[in-house]
């Protein structure tokens, strides 16, 4: 397994971990009813702001964690460290896809604005594309290590 | 569809049986690219390709042919 589709496993473990735990943030406060009204939206996006470099961090030393684990399983055996253009070419189509999914959830969010499904809603289907723009990207990725070429 | 055909597994045979790691490493790219390449799974740019066939001694066209109607 070359590097760069290896980095892409350990990311989108890293990034699964994090971002469920930050949905079960979420989830856990709209269930007590903490996010009704405009005090609701007040803590939806405290909350929010402290959970991204929160998530940073935790993803940072995740990071590091699985690539100590990796040493110790390949016994401190590096396989070769290049990127070619065929990595590159692939991490552009993740992009690209990252990019759609992104958008998509943010013209989510806004169409459930504009259909009065309140801005609670709009912002957290804006934030689930985020989230799953990264998530979706590294899949596409991983198909083309994996599939195509 | 244009295709692109190599003739790369014959030529690594003749070269001594050059594996894809060596091939790999002559040309700068990993072993999944050359796979990838081997396989008509990816077409390499103009630059790795001259690469490619600079490892083998060999102009473009020996190693590299394209059919435009597939």
């Amino acid at each position: 397994m070359p590097d760069a589709e290896r980095e892409i496993w350990i990311t989108l473990f890293s990034d699964l971990l994090v971002k469920t735990w930050f949905a079960l943030k979420l989830w856990d406060l709209a269930s007590a009813g903490a996010l009704s009204g405009d005090a609701g939206l007040i803590l939806w996006g405290k909350t929010v702001l402290w959970m991204i470099p929160i998530s940073i961090v935790v993803q940072i030393g995740l990071t590091i964690l699985f690539a100590i684990g990796h040493g110790i399983l390949t016994n401190g055996k590096h396989l070769p460290t290049v990127k070619d253009e065929r990595d590159r070419m692939i991490s552009a189509r993740g992009l690209i896809t990252s990019y759609i999914v992104g958008s998509l959830g943010t013209l989510a969010g806004i169409a459930a604005i504009a259909t009065g499904q309140g801005a609670l809603i709009g912002l957290t289907l804006i934030l689930a594309g985020i989230m799953a723009a990264d998530l979706v990207g590294n899949l596409v990725k991983l198909g083309h290590y994996r599939l195509a070429g | 569809m244009p295709r692109i055909d190599n003739a790369i597994r014959r030529l690594r045979f003749e070269s001594g049986e050059m594996t894809q790691a060596d091939l790999a490493a002559r040309t700068g790219v990993t072993r999944q690219t050359i796979v990838a390449i081997e396989a008509a799974k990816y077409s390499p740019t103009l630059d790795l390709a001259f690469r490619i066939a600079h490892a083998f001694g060999r102009p473009l066209d020996q190693v590299f042919t394209y059919h435009p109607e597939g």
